[in-house]
């Protein structure tokens, strides 16, 4: 009998150590490809931050803007008791839901002193002023309501919490009071009032008694405030009485209301005194402050859903009860919502997040598989298989982590330059900053990124286990098998990629890019890139073998090398001159894309204003139109009457302007009108003032044509009041300067024009005789103006002194304010200029490190063919310049070929993201090539390639022969 | 069937054995073609004994120290390892692997170094990764470079090293899970000295019969050098896969004919050596005869057996008649031959 031998089983965490060890000793391959793998991860993962920081923003802004959102009170049927208010308080306070909730009381107080007559018998709507009486509204509340509402006001001094002798006085009181008495009250005054617990019956004049003041003496005056906004919710239950203060004949002034008060603490006041002023005064109301973390939590795409639950969860349990607020939340909400669908805009960093991860997938494989002599070596000392491939698998966890890592920091980064972005490499310093100081990081996006960063070990797994199989032990360290010059022929590559070309432009022509097509257009497109890269790639190595052959004038034997070597190697420079020439495409093409972007919105603003500038008003008379041609530089003007219109139940805006001055002003495209001219068609509107010009679309609707009558129902000046005609139709259009597209349906997006507020909505529009609609409808003045000008340095004049009219605004395609006007666009336009921005970099760096990690192993492989051009006599110099020569040779056949694929990509790349947009141009794509633009950066950029060409040159050159040879 | 019955079946197998190859073939197939590696060998590896394989290139040899070391397994035939007292070529990868730390040591042409650890990290790696415990590894290693005599350059990463300091290193990292060891363990050389001078290899061939006697390791050592296999205990010729021949001591390759045995492997065949076979004019058959207790081998061509037949006239075993050369039935009674 024999004893089972004693076996070693071996170290289980050696393959973990040894991970480690080999990270550390290769640091450069292993951080370029956790840079590369990092990159993938984190232009999605930057479009998740970018729209979660910014929606949070927004949330926030909302929130320091909006001290409360909402105010429960009483309906006007019920007391404050009756209407359970004390419960409504303890159930929202239950909820959680709210960040706390504040009882706030207010009734009349009077200004009091030694000086100052007596106030009683005392109305409310008596004529108060001229007897010296200065009454206000006395506002009640604690003190962490009144911290948390001083974000809606101005103010000097403080606007603090209150002890019980400190008062805070509005700026309307002080005026009032300085016109009853003479006494000017500023910051550290004092004063002293009574506080009226019982408000007499409006028009009856009650006694001290019946009054029951309590009074307040020597308030110090601690802040002096004027609301921020009229709209407020606290502006709205806190309103104003109109009360003729001086004269029974004169104007009523507003009083008593917000504008007219003074906000004391509860503390000034005793026990049973708040109490008696619900009951008696202008009653209590509740004020809520949701609480944003909670909001937070609950998900910042639900945010303003859940704000409105809330407010008709109160509404639904308390029957007597009013609750107001939410204003604006429909601003907060649209902007929410195109922070969401702006994420769509992660297709267009597609192509570069697939070439990371088609990058990093080559580098780790062919580092495994150049590892070959080392899992050999590790295999003949009695690793197992088991430990070998953990050892790998340890690495590209390592790698994972470092690059999920890197990518956070990189998304960090670049969330901020894509909100701050103002211009393509151009940023808001301060947006950026408060951008980078609120980062906000999605778990989904964590999801996303991790499932990302995996993908480098699943990649190991599936290949490295090969790898490992086929190390036999013994083998020597990797020696490629040499491979044979390449003797394909180029018209094959090249008629190859013709053909992909073809169908990439063609596409999107027979399937329009709308909405779910545009995104799978964009990742077809993406997958063409690539496939054109490949062909490219293959093409243009062949040129450039054939041109180096060529050129032995140049570089005497040297050519010949080159050329073989380039023919030889495909597994080397296929790779690389793909990656290269899909960075530089990616550029271009997304340069392109931007320029377009802006370009189309720039043509759409200048179309949607129609004219050189708009003017929007209140009603101004027709003769307005005679003082702007007195302005330097107009040419001419014509006013611009929208008024509702039907016909049956499709419903359309009649545009009525003038009809031979709108042709000469309107910016008009040449598919403006679709039957005639725009000259033509409105010289014939001119001469037929029955006449109405209609959208295509419309006259299909309603089956008719030019030619024939359609009875119109329009809105009169008058309001309530209608008109019908039967309008002769004289012509046919698509879209016209100034209204926007003719029928709104026909696009499935809104228009640019409709988010500068300019596009006719509610159907569309049809164009009418001014004259015409001005005499049947009664109208005697207009609210738009179309102006044209000479020249736009002339508009200066005419802008500067109507901007500074109440009620008047003007705008001009050069001052018109994207940002303040439209914030959907400028999100958007920001969205994707900032997009353009990170890829660029990113691409850099990827450019940079596959050319540092293939050139650094071509080099590393080729050190003994070095070294034989040296023992043969060859001069360091010369080996730097050969190998230089060649390796930029690869860099300039990249720039070459992605010169082409970057401008036909831009060209698709330019409308699909059109396409993708949440907006639909009524004039369609306006394709700009940025010519210098794109000089200046692909110069930028393959200046510095070539030039890193440099570096692994210089490596081969310092190749020393007799280390080289003998270890051959 | 328990662990002892399975290991009595290799009770055959004297003690001094430390791997025996029962009539071993390798075949590699590919998509197209199949190729006979090695067809048939069998040799016995004993301890203590430094046995050298010769032979040309594309032999076998590479796949035989292979499959002797348990990397490669044999299509047929058996592979008997002294540690595990058991056929290798039936037990899992694991299994093998494990037996395979502290029984077989790998050294090659390659050296097969890391070339970003140093000399001490080179030696102590398999230790490492077999998990030998820190203490006894850091003795061990420290002996081992004594013994090669690198003390001096342990610190030295091995791409610094010259080639004979590279050899000495894989030496010493051939043998840091060997020694210490219950049994001996076996050292396979593929090319140990192949890129050394012939100073440096003589100096590496006399380490390799210092720890031969020091420690006992028996050495299997594949070679091209007539200075390796003159060290040697045991050469065995290799060709085609088959083994053409032994010497029972070192081999002096132009008194090969001199020295060589052949064996007959286990289907009774013996091979031919080749440069006897040369000299005989490379003849198709032999005539073989058995006279005076020893063996006639006459060489012969394919002409000469088929002229030999033809001449041959016989007689009718029936009626006695003539049958004329080339002729098979007899012309008189019909009757074949």
């Amino acid at each position: 009998m024999t004893q089972r031998p004693k076996m070693l089983k071996g170290n289980r965490w050696w393959s973990l150590g040894y991970a480690l060890s080999s990270l550390k000793n290769y640091p450069v391959r292993n951080a370029g490809i956790a840079i590369i793998l990092a990159i993938g991860i984190a232009l999605p993962t930057t479009v998740f931050v970018w729209s979660d920081t910014g929606t949070r923003l927004v949330v926030e802004d909302y929130f320091d803007d909006v001290a409360f959102q909402y105010v429960a009170y009483p309906d006007g049927y019920n007391s404050y008791q009756s209407a359970d208010m004390p419960d409504v308080q303890e159930y929202v306070d239950s909820t959680n839901f709210l960040e706390f909730s504040s009882r706030v009381s207010s009734t009349i107080g009077v200004l009091t002193g030694e000086s100052l007559p007596d106030y009683t018998p005392y109305n409310m709507i008596g004529l108060n002023y001229i007897h010296g009486i200065k009454d206000m509204r006395v506002i009640i509340a604690d003190n962490n309501f009144i911290e948390t509402w001083a974000r809606e006001f101005d103010y000097e001094g403080n606007f603090t919490a209150l002890l019980p002798d400190e008062v805070l006085v509005s700026e309307q009181f002080c005026s009032y009071t300085r016109q009853v008495h003479g006494i000017t009250i500023e910051v550290g005054s004092v004063i002293s009032m009574d506080v009226i617990k019982r408000m007499p019956d409006p028009g009856l004049s009650w006694t001290a008694t019946q009054l029951n003041a309590r009074s307040l003496t020597n308030l110090t005056v601690m802040g002096i405030y004027e609301a921020k906004d009229s709209g407020t919710i606290s502006a709205q239950v806190m309103t104003s009485i109109l009360r003729k203060n001086w004269d029974p004949f004169g104007f009523a002034s507003p009083v008593l209301g917000l504008a007219d008060s003074v906000i004391i603490s509860e503390d000034a006041m005793q026990e049973g005194d708040v109490g008696e002023i619900i009951a008696h005064g202008f009653g209590g109301f509740l004020f809520m402050r949701a609480s944003l973390p909670r909001l937070i939590s609950m998900g910042t795409d639900r945010l303003v859903p859940n704000l409105e639950y809330f407010q008709e969860s109160i509404l639904e349990q308390f029957q007597d009860v009013d609750v107001k607020g939410l204003r604006y939340i429909w601003e907060l909400e649209s902007t929410i919502r195109t922070f969401v669908a702006s994420r769509v805009l992660t297709v267009v960093v597609f192509p570069i997040m697939i070439m990371s991860l088609m990058l990093t997938l080559f580098t780790s494989e062919t580092s495994v598989s150049r590892r070959k002599g080392e899992i050999s070596a590790l295999r003949s000392k009695g690793a197992s298989f088991n430990q070998i491939f953990s050892t790998f698998m340890w690495e590209s966890l390592f790698l994972c982590v470092f690059g999920f890592v890197i990518a956070m920091g990189l998304s960090i980064l670049m969330a901020p330059m894509i909100a701050s972005s103002v211009g393509l490499f151009m940023f808001d310093s301060a947006v950026f900053t408060r951008f980078l100081s609120s980062i906000t990081i999605n778990p989904v996006a964590l999801i996303i990124a991790g499932a990302i960063a995996m993908y480098l070990p699943s990649a190991y797994l599936l290949h490295v286990a090969r790898r490992i199989d086929v190390s036999e032990v013994g083998q020597p360290a990797a020696m490629n098998a040499e491979e044979g010059a390449e003797d394909a022929s180029l018209w094959k590559y090249t008629v190859s990629l013709a053909i992909v070309l073809a169908a990439l432009v063609i596409v999107p022509e027979i399937i329009a890019p709308v909405g779910g097509f545009a995104i799978m257009e964009i990742l077809v497109a993406t997958l063409v890139l690539f496939l054109a890269a490949y062909l490219g790639s293959r093409a243009m190595r062949l040129v450039t073998a054939k041109v180096s052959s060529g050129t032995s004038f140049l570089l005497g034997e040297k050519s010949l090398y080159m050329s073989q070597s380039l023919r030889k190697r495909k597994g080397q420079f296929i790779p690389l001159l793909v990656i290269l020439t899909l960075t530089l495409t990616t550029t271009t093409m997304m340069l392109i894309q931007v320029t377009t972007f802006e370009s189309t919105l720039q043509n759409e603003l200048e179309y949607s204003l129609g004219a050189d500038i708009r003017i929007e008003c209140s009603t101004k008379p027709f003769n307005f139109n005679e003082t702007l041609l007195q302005y330097p530089g107009v040419i001419e003007a014509t006013p611009v009457i929208e008024t509702w219109s039907m016909v049956g139940s499709y419903t359309f805006f009649l545009e009525a302007v003038d009809p031979l001055p709108y042709s000469r002003i309107g910016l008009f495209r040449e598919d403006s009108f679709v039957s005639g001219t725009p000259e033509e068609l409105l010289q014939a509107l001119h001469e037929n003032k029955h006449g109405i010009i209609i959208s295509e679309y419309h006259a299909k609707l309603w089956n008719k044509t030019v030619g024939q009558t359609v009875g119109v129902y329009y809105g009169a000046a008058e309001e309530d009041e209608s008109r019908y005609y039967q309008f002769e139709i004289i012509g046919l259009l698509q879209s016209a300067p100034g209204f926007g597209i003719g029928a709104t349906d026909e696009l499935v997006a809104p228009t640019f024009g409709s988010q500068f507020g300019f596009q006719a909505g509610n159907g569309g529009f049809a164009i009418v005789n001014l004259d015409f609609i001005a005499q049947a409808g009664g109208y005697d003045g207009a609210e738009t103006f179309l102006v044209d000008v000479s020249c736009y340095s002339d508009m200066t004049p005419l802008v500067e002194t109507f901007n500074l009219e109440r009620n008047t605004d003007v705008y001009t395609p050069t001052t018109f304010d994207i940002k303040s006007e439209s914030y959907s666009i400028q999100l958007f336009l920001s969205g994707i200029q900032g997009l353009t921005v990170v890829s660029f970099i990113m691409c850099a760096i990827m450019g940079l490190a596959s050319l540092a990690l293939f050139l650094g192993s071509a080099v590393l492989e080729r050190k003994s063919e070095y070294a034989l051009f040296r023992s043969l006599g060859g001069t360091k110099s010369q080996v730097v310049s050969m190998v230089f020569g060649e390796f930029s040779g690869i860099v300039i056949a990249s720039i070459a070929i992605s010169a082409i694929l970057g401008l036909v990509f831009g060209y698709v790349m330019g409308i699909l993201t059109l396409g993708v947009s949440p907006f639909s141009p009524v004039l369609g794509a306006v394709l700009t090539y940025p010519i210098t633009m794109m000089l200046i950066i692909l110069s930028l950029e393959s200046f510095v390639m070539i030039a890193s060409c440099y570096f692994p040159a210089r490596r081969a050159g310092e190749v020393n022969p007799a280390t080289a040879l003998r270890n051959l | 069937m328990t662990v002892s019955d399975e290991l009595d079946l290799y009770s055959d197998y004297a003690d001094d054995i430390v791997v025996s190859c029962d009539n071993v073939y390798k075949i590699y197939k590919t998509a197209e073609l199949e190729t006979v590696a090695l067809s048939g060998v069998s040799l016995q590896i004993q301890e203590g004994k430094i046995m050298c394989v010769v032979g040309p290139s594309g032999s076998g040899k590479t796949t035989l120290t292979n499959i002797i070391g348990g990397i490669t397994k044999a299509t047929v035939g058996k592979v008997y390892w002294a540690n595990l007292r058991s056929d290798i070529t039936k037990i899992s990868e694991r299994v093998l692997t494990e037996a395979r730390r502290n029984f077989i040591g790998f050294i090659f042409q390659v050296a097969n170094l890391l070339p970003h650890l140093n000399a001490w990290q080179n030696v102590e790696l398999a230790a490492r990764i077999a998990g030998v415990p820190r203490k006894v590894r850091q003795e061990r290693v420290d002996r081992l470079i004594k013994l090669v005599g690198l003390e001096e350059r342990r610190r030295n990463k091995v791409t610094t090293l010259s080639g004979g300091e590279r050899s000495r290193i894989a030496i010493a990292s051939a043998l840091v899970n060997l020694i210490d060891t219950e049994s001996k363990g076996l050292v396979l050389c593929d090319e140990p000295t192949g890129d050394l001078d012939p100073e440096t290899a003589e100096r590496i061939l006399e380490l390799f019969k210092e720890l031969n006697e020091t420690l006992g390791t028996s050495f299997f050592i594949v070679t091209h050098s007539q200075q390796v296999a003159s060290k040697a205990d045991v050469t065995v010729e290799i060709r085609d896969g088959i083994i053409s021949g032994f010497h029972q001591t070192g081999i002096d390759l132009d008194t090969l004919d001199t020295t060589r045995i052949i064996r007959l492997d286990n289907n009774y065949r013996l091979p031919m050596p080749t440069d006897l076979l040369e000299l005989a004019g490379n003849p198709d058959e032999f005539k073989i005869s058995w006279e005076d207790d020893r063996f006639i081998l006459i060489p012969r061509t394919g002409d000469e057996v088929e002229v030999s037949v033809a001449k041959k006239a016989r007689t009718c075993r029936v009626c006695g008649q003539e049958i004329p050369a080339g002729k098979f039935i007899c012309a008189n009674c019909g009757s074949t031959v």
